[in-house]
């Protein structure tokens, strides 16, 4: 039997909001200790990790294992029905994944499984030069800053700050942020726009990003709760520039 | 062309955006002869220059190339060798088929038919040196890079793709799969999107199917392939279903006393293909100048069209990575 309940709805509805943006298929898989999810995009560009551990549920039952197959796209239709002060129970019955919303009213969701082949992915093993943290929405913001003349943004950390630009056709557009932490060292890395949006999509689900950086390196953004209970993490392929 | 499997292999669906950033092997002669067939007048006429050069393919060479690579694919092409001995029937079969096609279309562009007409000029399509000469040359200038297979085109980019120097293969025929392409795109050079993009993961395929590779070979083999006749009757279906009931060694031991031909040479021509292994893949930058002389200058084009096309391929110099270069 498999049973979680969540006080708040949002961690889900953000989570699978920046997850289904990436990938249409995933399989989440549950045991004694939580929910996790790994899953890489089609071409690979884009590794995502969700971990919802067992303390972060207001109710937690899982007997045995069980690996829940699912069109992104379907569970992100019925979570957007979800509303913010809404409670969010998951269960699973005969090839269902079932969602139920308590609010105001009971409403409930039934999701087919999917039947598919799942290769549980295992990220690369990277090691960054750099680590640092930024609040969540600043870097939202350097996104909707940078898009104005670019869909390539480069990343840089230097001893002193965060710096997020591109340079258009039409113009160029910065911006610099103090980080306050000790970094001995410089790095910057350059990615397309649209994925690092698609990540960001997960806007409810912390106010705090780590950042590693290398130079001409993955990306490896963490979204994590203050309570430790849950993180969400991404790893972003680079692209390279070489000169015409 | 190629095998029959349509009726047991099941594709997804998906988009260019699910390619982005890989590369595609792409199997030359299939889509240059896809072009030419298909980038044709109302009534069948090919495209043309003033001098009566056939431009058809260096059309889709540069447009279609173009707006796939601006989608941030890269693209190897990967051209015939010598073909198989086995495969002279098949050869000589479409010579004829061409002749023919093409005495129906100059009869039926006489009687004024268009519609007839294409019918028949899209069957007379051929690869004349000419189109693979000039071919060649623009994907040259295009910064696009190819490789001469030793034998089939479809086995050498198969060989691409389990050596990690491709993602997939490019290719309308499902006979990439007996060569063991772990990954087949299907309608990625398609003009006017006729066709949505079909993915075909030959681990899925098999796993889907519940068989090896091999007796993905044997069905092909009773189905017909492009190196043997098949048998009469025996269509993908029925060719799984015979697998599936133990019958197929029975099947194919029968099919190979009636007939003249060799089976185990055939599933050898899958199983171990005749590959160029010392290939060099590099990417160039574009020639836009040199395009421009090319198809502007000798082939007619229009001016404006060809630099906006060349202007896409910059992509190629500037690519998304994949994650994979870090594993």
């Amino acid at each position: 039997m498999f049973k979680a309940e969540l006080s708040d709805s949002n961690i889900l509805k953000s989570s699978f909001d920046a997850i289904s943006s990436i990938v249409d298929e995933v399989q989440i898989q549950t045991d004694s200790e939580g929910m996790r999810l790994d899953a890489l995009d089609r071409s690979h560009i884009t590794f995502v990790h969700l971990e919802l551990k067992l303390s972060l549920f207001d109710e937690y039952v899982c007997d045995e294992p069980e690996k829940i197959n699912i069109d992104t796209d379907e569970l992100m239709k019925v979570l957007k029905r979800s509303k913010s002060d809404d409670r969010v129970i998951m269960s699973l019955e005969e090839g269902n994944f079932i969602i139920t919303f308590e609010g105001e009213a009971k409403r409930q969701f039934k999701i087919r499984l999917i039947d598919m082949e799942y290769e549980n992915p295992t990220p690369p093993d990277i090691e960054h030069p750099t680590k640092f943290e930024v609040p969540f929405s600043l870097l939202k913001d350097s996104i909707n800053d940078i898009e104005i003349f670019s869909e390539k943004i480069s990343l840089k950390v230097d001893s002193e700050k965060f710096t997020a630009n591109a340079e258009g056709d039409f113009g160029d557009a910065s911006v610099e942020y103090i980080h306050g932490e000790k970094i001995d060292t410089e790095a910057s890395s350059l990615f397309s726009l649209e994925k690092i949006r698609q990540m960001l999509k997960a806007d409810k689900f912390s106010d705090i990003a780590i950042i590693k950086l290398g130079d001409d390196m993955p990306l490896n953004l963490t979204l994590k709760m203050i309570s430790e209970d849950g993180e969400l993490s991404f790893l972003l392929a680079p692209r390279i520039e070489t000169d015409d | 062309m190629g095998v029959k499997f349509k009726d047991i292999v099941e594709s997804d669906k998906i988009n260019f955006k699910d390619l982005e950033g890989t590369t595609i092997a792409i199997d030359a002669y299939n889509i240059i002869y896809q072009f030419l067939s298909s980038i044709r007048q109302q009534n069948g006429q090919p495209l043309m220059d003033l001098e009566g050069n056939i431009t058809s393919h260096l059309s889709g060479i540069l447009y279609r190339n173009s707006s796939i690579i601006d989608k941030g694919i890269k693209l190897i092409y990967v051209f015939d060798g010598e073909s198989h001995v086995y495969k002279q029937k098949t050869i000589s079969k479409r010579q004829e088929i061409r002749s023919e096609s093409e005495k129906k279309w100059k009869d039926a562009l006489e009687s004024g038919d268009d519609d007839l007409a294409r019918k028949f000029a899209i069957r007379s399509s051929k690869i004349s040196p000419y189109i693979l000469d000039s071919s060649k040359r623009l994907l040259d200038l295009m910064g696009i890079p190819y490789i001469q297979a030793k034998g089939e085109g479809e086995a050498q980019a198969s060989y691409l793709v389990q050596k990690g120097d491709a993602w997939g293969v490019g290719s309308q025929d499902y006979d990439c799969l007996l060569f063991g392409a772990d990954q087949i795109v299907r309608n990625l050079t398609l003009t006017n999107n006729i066709g949505e993009l079909e993915l075909l993961k030959l681990r899925n395929v098999l796993k889907k199917l519940e068989i090896t590779r091999e007796d993905l070979i044997n069905i092909a083999i009773l189905v017909g392939t492009d190196f043997n006749e098949g048998v009469k009757g025996i269509g993908a279906k029925k060719g799984l279903k015979l697998l599936k009931d133990n019958k197929i060694q029975k099947a194919i031991d029968e099919y190979e006393k009636k007939s003249d031909e060799d089976i185990e040479s055939v599933k050898n021509i899958f199983l171990n293909p005749y590959i160029n292994k010392d290939y060099k893949i590099k990417w160039k930058k574009v020639d836009k100048d040199g395009i421009l002389e090319f198809l502007c200058e000798q082939h007619g084009f229009s001016k404006e069209r060809v630099i906006n096309a060349s202007n896409k391929l910059k992509k190629l110099n500037n690519t998304q990575k994949s994650l994979e270069d870090w594993f």
